[in-house]
C-alpha cells in the first residue's frame, strides 16, 4: 500500500491528517486482499478493544467478538455496548426528535432549504454512554428506523478471514435481521403511553 | 432489396442474433466467454486494440462537439460516443455522459424486435434517431440517441452510437426535463427509433420536426448534425482498426473486452466489500394537487416517493443484487420511468462504487442483478406512463446503492475509496420570449455540470468539485450562459456559507445563483428541478457517514424588484445575505416573495424579478463536534460557516461568541461538553420514542401526504406493508382497539 507501515497510513487517513495529494497517491495504488487485515490491526491499535476488533459498521461502531464468543456493536468513543450487530443498533441508542421550523433551524441555516415540519421529521441518534452523534435520519413522521448495514458476520469470518464461522448459544450463528426481537419485547410490556413525553 | 428480410449477421437476422447471444450470457459469462482466448494469447495486442477503438470514440467526441452549438455539448460535454456490438453493448465509450452506454442496447433491441433490419431496412450510412424513454433507453426527453450501423461488406459488425443532452425536448412545460406531465404524451418530441437519414446525411423531415415540434430548433438540429459527425468519425475510425487488426480478430475482441470488465467488476466486488446486507433510502414529494387539477384530473394527487433501496453483498462470489421490492408504484406523474433510466444509473454507480482497474463498458451492467417490481415507478404498467423528469428520483435511488457500497468498503478496511454517495444536481430551465417577439426555450445546466463532492471520512465535500455522471464535465462560464440566453443577467454564482450538511468532516458548501429578468424580455418562464431537490426532506434519508445529510435545494422569486434600477445605478446584490441586508434596508424593494422548495414546471416571470436558485450541497460526515477546532476557525474565516453554526453546531465560540477570559480551544471544550448535556437533556432512550411513534401511527396523527403515502405503499408492497406494521406491531385489530 505504501512504503509506510499500511496501518500507519490508515491511522492517518482515518484521523485527516492526510494531505490530499498523499490521499491521491493512495488511491491511485492497486488494492489488495491483504487490507482488511491490515485495517483491523489499524483499528486494534487506535480502539479500547485491542483485537476483538472485527471490523466498522459506522463511522463511531464497531463489531466487537466479546470474551464469551458472541458478538456486539460497540461504541469506540465509550465502549458502550449496542448488542447484538443482527439487531438493529438503533433500537439501543439515544434519540432526539427535530419537528418544528425552529429546531430544523438549529442544523440547517436557512428557513428555505430546511425539511418541511409536519411532513419531515429529523432524528439524531446518540450513544446513550457518551452522546456522540452517531446518525441522523430525516423521514416521514412514523417511518421505521432505517437498518442501514447488516453484515454476515459468518462470511467475513469464513469467506474473508478464512476462519471457522461463529456459533450461538442455539448453535450455528444466522445471518438474519432479529431487530424485531427487540420490538416485540417492547410490544408484550406495558402500552401506556405518555403522548406529552419526550421525543415528541 | 426492399422489404426482404435481410439476414445481416451470416446465417442470423438481428433479433435472432441478439436471442443468441442473450442465452450464451445466460451461462454467467458474457456471449458464453468462459476463455478470454486473444487477451491470455497476446496481451499486448489486446491493449493496443482497446487503445484504437477508445481512441476512436474520444478522438469523436472531442471533435464533432465543435459541430454543436448547444452550451450543455460544446461547453459542459454533455455528450457521448460509443462503439457497440451488433446486439448494442458498448465495446468502448468515449468521457461525457457515460451512464448511457448503459440503456444503448434497449433502442438496438427495439428495431430489431420490430423487424427494421427488413423495413425500413438497416444499411451503410443509414441515421437511426431515438429520444423515446419508454422504446429507446433514453432516461429523459432531453436525451437523444444517434445510431449509424457499421458494415463489413454485407454482414453488420457493430454500431457506432452518439447521444447528448439536448436544450429543449418540446414538452407540456419548457426544457428538457418536464417536472409537470401526467403521461408520455404530454412529456415532449418523442420519437422511437426512427430511420431518420441515409449515406450520413439526415432527412429534411427531420429537421423541421425539431423546428415545429421543439422550442430550440436551432440547437437540436446543430445537435443532430454534432452526432451524425461523431458517429461518422467513429465508423471511419473503426473501419480504419478492422484493416489493420482483421475482422475476425474485430469480432472476438470486442466482446472479450466486455467480458474482462465484468470480470474485473466481479473480483473488485470480492477484494472491496463486507458482504451482507444495506438499506438506503430518500424521498420525494410530487405535489401536483391544485396545480394541475383542472387540465390533468388523474394527476391531481400529493404523491410522496419512497426511493428505498437495499443491496444483497455475496463477497465470495463477487456478486451485487439490488432488491427494489419497497419501491413506490409508478402513477400520473413525471418521476418515474422505463429500463433505460435504470442501466444508466446503474452504470455510473458501478462506475463509481466498484469500477477500478476496468475498461469502462457494458461488462459493468452485467456484473449486477436487480429486480424493479412489475408496475413500480420505473417498471410502469404501460408505455403511456411519463418519464419527464426521472434523473431527479433516480439518482437519489440509487444514491442508497452506492451508499451501501459505501458502507461496506469503508467496513472493509478502504477508508480512501470511501465517501457518502449522496450525489447531486440541479437543473434551471425555461423558455424566454424577448420583446421583438422572438422566443426560445433552454436548459441552464450550470449545476449539472458541477455538483459538490459529498464528504468522506477523511475530508470535506467540496463545492462544484465534480459531475459524476460525466467525468469530462464543466459548470460553464458565466459568460456563456448570458450569451446563449438573452435577457437574463446573473446577479451572483457563489457558494452559500452553511449551505451543507455538518459534520466532523462537512459536505461540500452548495451553490446560489441569482438572476434578473431584463427589460429585454417581454415574460419568461422559468423550471427548476434536479436530484437535490429532497423538497420536503433531505437530500437522502441518511448517508454512510452517519451526519447531517445535505439539506434540500429551492428557487425563491422576487416580483416587481427595483434591482433593474439599483442595475443602472452599478449595483446589484452579491448573494442571498446581502439581498436580505438590503431588503432589512429598504434598497431593495419587491412586490412578492415565493419560496418553492419542490420541483417547478413553469412560472412566469417578467423584467425586474429575481429568481434565485440553491442546490448542490451534500451531507456531513461523523459528529460536528469532532470537528478539529483549526477548521472550524479557517471555516468562519473563509465565511464558509457563520459564527452562529461555529458555536451551535461545531461547538467553537468565536468572535463574539467566545469568552475573552478562555482559549478557543478551552472555550470549544466546554461548549461541546454543554451539547453534550444538551443531547442528553433532548433524547429519550429509543423504546421510550417507539412508545410515542407508535402512537402517532395508530392515531393516524401524521400529515395527510405522509397517510396517504403509507396507505399506498402498503397497497402496492407486500414487503413494505409486513416491514412497517411488524416494526410498529400493528394489525387492524390492534389499531382498532387502541383507538376506541
Amino acid at each position: 500500500m505504501s512504503e509506510r507501515d499500511s496501518r500507519e497510513v490508515l491511522r492517518d487517513l482515518e484521523t485527516g491528517r492526510m494531505s490530499w495529494d498523499e490521499v491521491r497517491e493512495i488511491l491511485r495504488q492497486k488494492k489488495t486482499l491483504n487490507r482488511f487485515s491490515e485495517y483491523r490491526s489499524a483499528l486494534s491499535e487506535t480502539t479500547p478493544f485491542g483485537d476483538r476488533v472485527l471490523l466498522r459498521v459506522g463511522e463511531y461502531l464497531l463489531v466487537v467478538c466479546e470474551p464469551d464468543g458472541s458478538h456486539a456493536v460497540r461504541c469506540l468513543e465509550c465502549e458502550h455496548d449496542f448488542g447484538d450487530p443482527r439487531v438493529n443498533w438503533k433500537l439501543s441508542s439515544r434519540v432526539r426528535v427535530r419537528r418544528t421550523l425552529e429546531e430544523f433551524l438549529e442544523i440547517y441555516l436557512y428557513e428555505e432549504v430546511c425539511p418541511e415540519p409536519g411532513i419531515a421529521e429529523v432524528r439524531e441518534y446518540y450513544c446513550p454512554g457518551c452522546f456522540t452523534l452517531l446518525c441522523v435520519e430525516c423521514v416521514p413522521t412514523g417511518y421505521p428506523p432505517m437498518f442501514e448495514f447488516l453484515p454476515d458476520l459468518a462470511s467475513v469470518y469464513t469467506d474473508i478471514l478464512g476462519d471457522t464461522a461463529p456459533t450461538d448459544p442455539e448453535g450455528e450463528w444466522v445471518f438474519e435481521d432479529r431487530s424485531l426481537s427487540k420490538v416485540e419485547a417492547w410490544a408484550s410490556t406495558t402500552t401506556t403511553v405518555d403522548t406529552q413525553g419526550a421525543g415528541r | 432489396m426492399g422489404l426482404v428480410p435481410r439476414k445481416l449477421l451470416g446465417d442470423r437476422t438481428l433479433i435472432e442474433q441478439i436471442r443468441h447471444s442473450d442465452s450464451l450470457t445466460e451461462g454467467g459469462f458474457y456471449h458464453g466467454l468462459e476463455l478470454l482466448v486473444e487477451r491470455e494469447h497476446d496481451p499486448i495486442t489486446y491493449e493496443r486494440f482497446y487503445d484504437a477503438v477508445h481512441s476512436a470514440v474520444m478522438g469523436a467526441r472531442e471533435t464533432s462537439k465543435n459541430v454543436a452549438a448547444s452550451p450543455g455539448a460544446r461547453e459542459l460535454g454533455e455528450l457521448l460516443f460509443a462503439l457497440l456490438t451488433p446486439e448494442g453493448h458498448a465495446v468502448a465509450v468515449s468521457s461525457g455522459l457515460v451512464g448511457h452506454q448503459g440503456a444503448f442496447r434497449i433502442a438496438i433491441k427495439y428495431m430489431a424486435e420490430n423487424g427494421y433490419d427488413r423495413n425500413p431496412g438497416i444499411r451503410p450510412g443509414d441515421i437511426f434517431l431515438a429520444c423515446d424513454p419508454a422504446t429507446s433507453g433514453t432516461p429523459h426527453p432531453g436525451d437523444v440517441y444517434t445510431f449509424i450501423p457499421l458494415f463489413s461488406g454485407e454482414e453488420l459488425i457493430g454500431w457506432a452510437a452518439g447521444m447528448n443532452h439536448t436544450m429543449e425536448a418540446g414538452g407540456s412545460v419548457p426544457g428538457a426535463w418536464p417536472p409537470w406531465s401526467p403521461n408520455t404524451f404530454t412529456d415532449g418530441y418523442l420519437v422511437p427509433p426512427t430511420k431518420v437519414g441515409e449515406n450520413y446525411e439526415d432527412y429534411t423531415w427531420l429537421y423541421k420536426q425539431f423546428e415545429r415540434r421543439t422550442r430550440a430548433p436551432m440547437f437540436n438540429i446543430l445537435d443532430e448534425k454534432m452526432r451524425v459527425a461523431g458517429c461518422k468519425m467513429v465508423i471511419d475510425s473503426v473501419t480504419d482498426i478492422i484493416d489493420k487488426f482483421g475482422l475476425d480478430y474485430f469480432k472476438a475482441t470486442s466482446r472479450e473486452i466486455i467480458e474482462e470488465t465484468r470480470r474485473i467488476c466481479i473480483d473488485n466486488v470480492k477484494m472491496l466489500t463486507i458482504p451482507g446486507r444495506t438499506r438506503y433510502v430518500s424521498f420525494r414529494t410530487v405535489p401536483y394537487k391544485g396545480i394541475v387539477d383542472g387540465v390533468w384530473p388523474q394527476s391531481a394527487h400529493n404523491w410522496l416517493l419512497h426511493l428505498h433501496t437495499e443491496v444483497q453483498i455475496n463477497t465470495v462470489e463477487g456478486k451485487l443484487h439490488i432488491n427494489w421490492d419497497k419501491i413506490s408504484p409508478a402513477n400520473f406523474h413525471a418521476l418515474g420511468g422505463y429500463q433505460g433510466i435504470l442501466e444508466s444509473n446503474l452504470w455510473l454507480n458501478v462506475m463509481d462504487a466498484i469500477g477500478l482497474g476496468l475498461k469502462p463498458n457494458s461488462g459493468m451492467n452485467l456484473a449486477v442483478t436487480y429486480d424493479m417490481p412489475q408496475g413500480a415507478l420505473f417498471n410502469p404498467p404501460s408505455d403511456k406512463y411519463s418519464a419527464g423528469n426521472p434523473w431527479s428520483s433516480s439518482v437519489p435511488l440509487f444514491n442508497g446503492f452506492s451508499s451501501g457500497l459505501e458502507t461496506s468498503k469503508r467496513a472493509r478496511g478502504f477508508v480512501e475509496e470511501s465517501w457518502n454517495a449522496d450525489l447531486c444536481w440541479t437543473g434551471i430551465q425555461g423558455e424566454i420570449t424577448l420583446k421583438d417577439g422572438f422566443s426560445f426555450g433552454f436548459c441552464q445546466m450550470d449545476l449539472l455540470g458541477a455538483s459538490a463532492t459529498p464528504a468522506r471520512p477523511y475530508m470535506d465535500g467540496e463545492p462544484l468539485g465534480t459531475a459524476w455522471w460525466n467525468p469530462s464535465s464543466d459548470t460553464g462560464s458565466v459568460e456563456e450562459w448570458e450569451y446563449v440566453l438573452p435577457g437574463i443577467y446573473y446577479l451572483c454564482k457563489n457558494v452559500l456559507p452553511g449551505y451543507c450538511g455538518h459534520g466532523k468532516f462537512r459536505g461540500g458548501l452548495g451553490m446560489q445563483l441569482a438572476f434578473v429578468v431584463s427589460d429585454e424580455v417581454k415574460e419568461a418562464i422559468i423550471g427548476k428541478v434536479g436530484a437535490t431537490t429532497g423538497n420536503y426532506f433531505t437530500g437522502q434519508a441518511s448517508v454512510p457517514g452517519g451526519s447531517y445529510p445535505a439539506p434540500t435545494s429551492t428557487l425563491i422569486v422576487y416580483r416587481g424588484t427595483n434591482v433593474l434600477e439599483l442595475m443602472r445605478n452599478g449595483e446589484y446584490p452579491g448573494g442571498i445575505e446581502e439581498l436580505y441586508e438590503w431588503i432589512d434596508q429598504g434598497k431593495f424593494t419587491h412586490k412578492g416573495r415565493e419560496v418553492h422548495k419542490e420541483e417547478v414546471g413553469a412560472l412566469l416571470v417578467r423584467p425586474g424579478d429575481v429568481y434565485i436558485v440553491v442546490g448542490n450541497a451534500t451531507g456531513g460526515w461523523g459528529d460536528p463536534l469532532h470537528r478539529a477546532i483549526e477548521r472550524v476557525e479557517q471555516d468562519v474565516k473563509e465565511n464558509f460557516v457563520t459564527v452562529e453554526a461555529a458555536a451551535e453546531i461545531y461547538g467553537v465560540p468565536l468572535g463574539d461568541d467566545a469568552s475573552g477570559s478562555i482559549s478557543v480551544t478551552e472555550g470549544a471544550v466546554a461548549k461541546r461538553a454543554e451539547i453534550r448535556r444538551a443531547r442528553e437533556a433532548a433524547s429519550v432512550p429509543f423504546e421510550e420514542f417507539w412508545r410515542t411513534e407508535r402512537q402517532g401511527v395508530v392515531n393516524g396523527d401524521m400529515h395527510e401526504f405522509v397517510a396517504d403515502a403509507y396507505a399506498e405503499l402498503k397497497g402496492f408492497s407486500t414487503a413494505f406493508k409486513q416491514d412497517f406494521e411488524s416494526f410498529w406491531q400493528l394489525d387492524e385489530e390492534t389499531i382498532g382497539a387502541e383507538h376506541e
